[in-house]
């Protein structure tokens, strides 16, 4: 069985090399790698988790700044993470208003409260 | 585990509030405590994590495309209704082939980064609340110091990291008011004196001087004492010596021993085996014991642990000293030092090295442990056994100690 939290810090490290167009540098990805050929479902429990989160966090943005996020995700994919981090600000609200983000967060931690005990 | 950056501390507070939903349930008080540190944190930091994890996220989603197909769409869509557990379920009964995923995850994923379709939520505003914690007024600071001092476990743990994040403006007035507070146990107050000493705030000497003259149980006056002394600059001898005069009064061959001990060069064994003389009163070694376990100083629980693991009498006296106050002395001065075990490895890993006086304490722990033989010391060792971090022999001797252990269980 896999190490969990090997396995995470793998992917963890593995993250940044994907998302930099035409790098060929894939010495991160190898320890992932090799967990697959062993145990191919602890690497996809990881990656559910991070899809999860990934759907949660994205309740917390405004409905209005959705498209923000394709954005977010088209300048990281080009490797521009300057740009996504100031994507990631704005649609997050998070300089303009600290306190409706906060207030957010609650209510979808709420919403799922009701959603997963419904 | 605690967290280990800013950005962790940050991701693990987020992943609390929504943990219920997410993964597993958690403790009101750890709610709290992940709410306030998400006011606590900069929009920079704030912001970072954010864009990590939707990173992070979407790498996720490039790579289970790729892996399931189809099957994809259908966990989406799950997880979009709250349904993590059947999103689970789901993925443990879809047949994957890991030669292929481990392709994947070897190949250059430029192609498939620009190839997919990230399909982001559209999520609308959030109904109405419930009764839930994170819906109820703010709650006082001293009553989440009063909760977290009480609470158990990992709850503990993550409260007690995040106390000692809090400002001393914040922390003060809640930690002078735990201490004050008679209805608590001795080890919540001792731990909220431990607290006050990392504020280093003059604001709470008045508080810690009254107790250290005044307080009914003897660890809280040892340990109000030494906390006091910290905080003022005092040098821990000093203030040994100041309780010494005290004791002189009425106990002149334990204070003439005690400063023969505390000369040019200060020795710690030498004063702890003039406590442990049976003609020394019990009162007067319980404080200065008290004292010494809770001073923190590795020099002195170096030589507490010396006189537990070596010395037959020194332990049968120490055993008496530990019954101290009726209340659970013994389990919390044992919890104390397999605490301080985990607390040492820590240190260690994040030096990158192991001094030899650490070495020497933790090995002494180690021994401790053995001795104390409680399921907080077990896990104290197995800690140190799992973190690779460790130097092997230091490894080595947590292995030894946990079949020690097992041994011992399995003819006691």
């Amino acid at each position: 069985m896999s190490d969990p939290n090997q396995l995470r810090q793998d992917l963890i490290h593995s993250q940044p090399d994907v998302y930099r167009t035409g790098s060929n540098d894939i010495s991160s990805r190898v320890p992932l790698a090799e967990a697959a050929r062993q145990d191919p479902h602890a690497v996809l429990r990881l990656l559910l988790d991070d899809l999860i989160w990934r759907v949660y966090l994205e309740s917390l943005v405004y409905q209005e700044d959705t498209p923000a996020l394709d954005q977010i995700t088209g300048a990281a994919l080009k490797g521009d993470f300057d740009l996504a981090n100031e994507r990631t600000r704005l649609a997050f609200h998070l300089e303009q208003d600290r306190e409706h983000l906060l207030a957010r967060v609650k209510s979808a931690a709420n919403r799922h409260l009701l959603d997963n005990e419904g | 585990m605690p967290p280990n950056s800013p950005d962790e501390a940050l991701r693990l507070a987020l992943r609390t509030l929504f943990a219920r939903a997410y993964a597993t349930d958690t403790s009101p008080i750890q709610r709290q405590v992940a709410y306030k540190r998400l006011q606590m944190a900069s929009d920079d930091t704030l912001g970072d994590v954010l864009l990590q994890d939707l990173i992070r996220g979407s790498f996720a989603e490039l790579l289970l495309r790729a892996a399931l197909g189809d099957t994809l769409d259908a966990l989406i869509i799950h997880i979009r209704a709250g349904e993590t557990a059947k999103a689970r379920a789901l993925l443990e009964q879809t047949p994957v082939d890991g030669a292929a995923l481990a392709d994947l995850l070897s190949q250059d994923l430029t192609s498939l980064v620009s190839n997919a379709r990230i399909d982001l939520a559209k999520r609308g505003a959030a109904p109405g609340a419930t009764a839930d914690l994170l819906n109820a007024p703010e709650r006082r600071t001293a009553d989440l110091v009063r909760d977290i001092l009480t609470a158990e476990g990992e709850t503990r743990a993550a409260g007690m990291s995040y106390l000692r994040q809090l400002s001393s403006h914040d922390a003060i007035p809640a930690l002078l008011e735990a201490l004050n507070d008679e209805t608590l146990s001795i080890p919540a107050r001792l731990d909220a004196i431990g607290l006050l000493v990392g504020l280093n705030d003059r604001s709470a000497l008045p508080t810690l001087q009254a107790l250290a003259r005044n307080a009914d149980a003897t660890p809280l006056r040892g340990a109000a004492l030494l906390a006091a002394a910290d905080i003022n600059g005092t040098p821990l001898e000093d203030a040994l010596h100041g309780a010494v005069r005290k004791w002189a009064s009425h106990n002149r061959p334990l204070a003439r021993a005690v400063v023969s001990t505390f000369g040019d060069e200060p020795d710690p064994d030498t004063f702890l085996h003039a406590l442990m003389q049976p003609t020394t009163p019990e009162a007067d070694s319980r404080l200065a014991a008290a004292a010494l376990v809770m001073s923190g100083s590795t020099d002195y629980a170096l030589a507490v642990l010396r006189f537990l693991n070596h010395d037959d009498h020194a332990r049968d006296r120490w055993g008496d000293l530990l019954r101290w106050e009726a209340a659970t002395p013994e389990a919390h001065i044992t919890d104390f030092f397999a605490d301080r075990l985990r607390d040492e490895a820590q240190q260690a890993r994040l030096a990158g090295h192991l001094d030899d006086s650490r070495r020497q304490l933790m090995n002494q722990l180690m021994l401790a442990m053995v001795r104390f033989n409680n399921e907080r010391g077990k896990q104290a060792l197995s800690s140190i056994q799992n973190n690779p971090s460790l130097p092997d022999d230091l490894r080595r001797a947590a292995t030894k100690a946990i079949d020690r252990l097992n041994a011992r269980k399995d003819n006691p």
